[in-house]
């Protein structure tokens, strides 16, 4: 399925390569596990969701080096340094996005259920047994929200970032946005191949030889296919009609959302809730269209050979080549759900993912692994052998003292004061509803070509350089080291995190309001205002740097900023300057 | 020239010629920029041919491009409130200050600027009928 993407294939390569090499005993070549014979199901126990019934496969997966270590993945990254009590991890949120994805699932079933059989009964291959192809598309959703976030490496996305750089991964990502016919990233890229990766695969295999005791009627007997989870990791169906099936591990109301903004804020001691039973009682199945003028579904329908396919020409409304499908949608009636998930999602932000320390460690720590990233390089890795690294990395290789065999100061330095809490302190901190001043239009020019995606690397380059050389001048034991190294020393540099989305949040809202029909749904809650008045007020960008060197980089920033923006005014600069009490 | 870029210019432009430009229903902006994809006129600028769509509902989305005029919008380089963020303005600052970055294109470039603003009229003006 994948010759035609030879990054892709290439980083499934690199994947098994390094189960194999790393985990001989799962996935090498005279494997022992499972060892002992494997029960077809056992009860779980969620702290949040409470008690959920977990298949053989399920359990095979979650008893494997593939998901044990999640169990050292932060889900929030190094959050608990400010939240101290946020220690959950990806392995919790795997089984709670399986057992939200599954509740899902169950409802659409409830509510949609001729729909569904309909559906399977067109898309059926096992002799029309509709009942049995439903449990496999259950089954099929279920590991899908189970292996999601088998991609992450440590502390999840600051690693991430580092990671997506490497031209091997923003090959296969490419690739793969190609293939399935959306952006995708490097997090998605990695589990999407460990899902399609003969590892995986052989030791379903082997575990399917293991079983014993009865089967119930519950369980799913009969094959499952790994490309159609691998799909729905990435957010799409393996036929148009089952998009739906995607959307409930990957879409703007998914399992993964309800899970995780429930999680992230309990395990951070947030009073932030939302109503999942009216989310269930309401989500429904929609009817839609998915365009494809260009013909990447044509091709990738075709690749996967999915059968009973109708690709339409342009019709009234629709004027480009589609598909009929269907999709996970919440109507109107489920206006206060909706109004709490993206409440919850927007203070998640403003709380944790955007904190100023969250942001202060986990830049510290990206800045640490493209440094060990660098090196590596300079030692003559391949991208194969560099990826295989974060592969094997988790939370605790920092605390063990991270130096991936490089011995460099500055990575010492850098693992040194994460693991001790030496955070770097916010310098300036400045956004959108700064711009008010005298020379307003220049800091709105500025902030607003940091979103134009292929001149930001630039722009930040060219920021951060120009507060290297300051700071070299302003501190004489900088003077010698590059102007990349004085800012790592000085552990400055210019943060840019991603704002919140909630563009499929949007698009996912069935209907008008109910008490003003013809009226928008958007316009009665309105998202797009809120979501925008946010960004504008409290969306910063930031400069930071260690205590030691504070004050220096007050000044360096400030003539970098003066040289890149040409903004010059005192007040401004005293306005965005963050004093300490 | 790239997207962002492109975008202000065009936008200036409708601005200039009193174009309504629609904010939160984003649709006729993805439109507008497939079919710039598409368009074989000359002066078209090489960023349009590597545009990336989604192709994940009745209509093409580029990313980018929404991620750019939201930041437009964030950064207070447009304004919306009109009263359901309906259509952007271009404050007269911001308009004057890109206008002034447009001095440095090449005149092929301002050809088929043109041309775009020509079909961003048209689609715009018929942005109801344009998503379902």
């Amino acid at each position: 399925m994948l010759e035609k993407y030879p990054a892709l294939a290439a980083v499934a390569k690199c994947i098994d390569d390094y189960f194999k090499e790393a985990h001989p005993s799962y996935f090498g070549d005279a494997p022992t596990h499972p060892v002992l014979p494997l029960k077809r199901s056992k009860v779980l126990h969620d702290n949040l969701w409470g008690t959920n019934r977990c298949s053989w496969r399920e359990l095979a997966l979650m008893d494997s080096p593939i998901l044990q270590r999640l169990r050292d993945i932060h889900q929030v990254g190094l959050a608990f340094q400010t939240y101290m009590s946020a220690h959950h991890t990806r392995f919790e949120h795997s089984v709670g996005v399986l057992t939200i994805a599954s509740r899902i699932f169950d409802a659409l079933l409830r509510r949609d259920r001729d729909t569904i059989r309909n559906i399977a009964t067109v898309l059926g291959s096992n002799g029309g047994d509709i009942e049995r192809t439903v449990l496999r598309l259950r089954a099929e959703v279920r590991l899908a929200a189970l292996l999601h976030d088998t991609g992450h490496s440590l502390y999840s996305h600051a690693s991430e970032r580092v990671y997506s750089r490497l031209p091997m991964v923003k090959d296969a990502s490419a690739e793969l946005t190609r293939f399935v016919g959306k952006e995708k990233g490097a997090g998605e890229v990695l589990a999407f191949c460990i899902a399609l990766s003969t590892s995986v695969q052989n030791l379903l295999d082997r575990a399917e030889q293991r079983l014993i005791g009865e089967e119930s009627s519950e369980d799913y007997k009969g094959p499952i296919s790994l490309t159609n989870v691998a799909l729905m990791i990435v957010g799409r169906g393996p036929h148009p009609y089952l998009q739906f099936l995607a959307d409930i591990v990957s879409s703007g109301f998914d399992a993964d959302k309800l899970d995780y903004l429930f999680r992230d804020a309990s395990g951070a001691g947030l009073p932030l809730r939302y109503d999942l039973d009216r989310y269930l009682y309401s989500v429904r199945l929609e009817k839609n269209v998915l365009a494809d003028s260009e013909g990447e579904l044509q091709a990738l329908y075709t690749a996967i050979t999915a059968s009973h396919l109708e690709r339409r020409g342009p019709v009234g409304h629709f004027k480009y080549p589609h598909y009929e499908t269907y999709r996970l949608g919440l109507p109107q009636d489920a206006m206060n759900t909706i109004e709490q998930i993206v409440l919850c999602k927007l203070m998640l932000f403003s709380y944790i993912y955007h904190h100023p320390k969250v942001r202060a460690a986990e830049g510290m720590l990206e800045k640490m692994l493209s440094r060990a990233v660098q090196l590596w390089r300079e030692k003559g890795e391949s991208d194969d052998r560099i990826l295989r690294h974060f592969l094997s990395a988790t939370d605790s290789s920092l605390f063990a003292g991270f130096d991936g065999g490089l011995r460099d100061q500055i990575i010492e330095d850098h693992s040194y004061r994460i693991v001790n809490r030496l955070l770097p302190r916010e310098v300036y901190g400045l956004g959108g509803a700064d711009a008010s001043h005298a020379e307003g239009v220049l800091l709105q020019l500025f902030l607003t070509d940091l979103w134009k995606r292929d001149g930001r690397d630039g722009l930040i380059r060219r920021l951060e350089q120009a507060t290297g050389e300051e700071l070299k001048r302003l501190k004489p034991e900088l003077d010698g080291k590059t102007w990349e190294e004085a800012l790592l020393t000085a552990g400055v540099w210019f943060d840019v995190p991603k704002p919140p989305d909630f563009e499929d949040v949007k698009e996912l809202v069935i209907g008008t309001a109910k008490r003003a029909r013809a009226v928008p749904f958007t316009r009665v809650f309105p998202i797009v205002e809120w979501t925008e008045a946010y960004t504008h007020f409290r969306y910063n960008v930031r400069f930071f740097a260690f205590s030691e060197y504070w004050d220096a980089a007050v000044s360096a920033a400030r003539t970098a900023m003066e040289q890149v923006t040409k903004i010059s005014g005192a007040p401004f600069y005293e306005g965005i300057k963050r004093h300490r009490g | 020239m790239f997207l962002g870029d492109f975008v202000e210019q065009l936008a200036a432009s409708l601005q200039r010629g009193k174009v309504a430009m629609p904010f939160e229903n984003e649709g006729p902006w993805h439109e507008l920029f497939y079919d710039l994809k598409q368009a074989d006129w000359g002066g078209k600028p090489p960023f349009l041919q590597a545009l990336r769509f989604d192709w994940d509902g009745p209509y093409p989305k580029c990313r980018e491009l929404s991620e750019f005029l939201h930041a437009l919008h964030w950064n207070a380089c447009v304004d919306a409130r009109n009263p359901h963020f309906d259509e952007i303005t271009l404050p007269p600052a911001i308009e004057e200050a890109w206008s002034r970055r447009a001095e440095q294109l090449e005149p092929a470039t301002m050809g088929f600027l043109e041309r775009a603003a020509t079909r961003a009229r048209e689609l715009f003006s018929n942005e109801a009928q344009l998503v379902p």
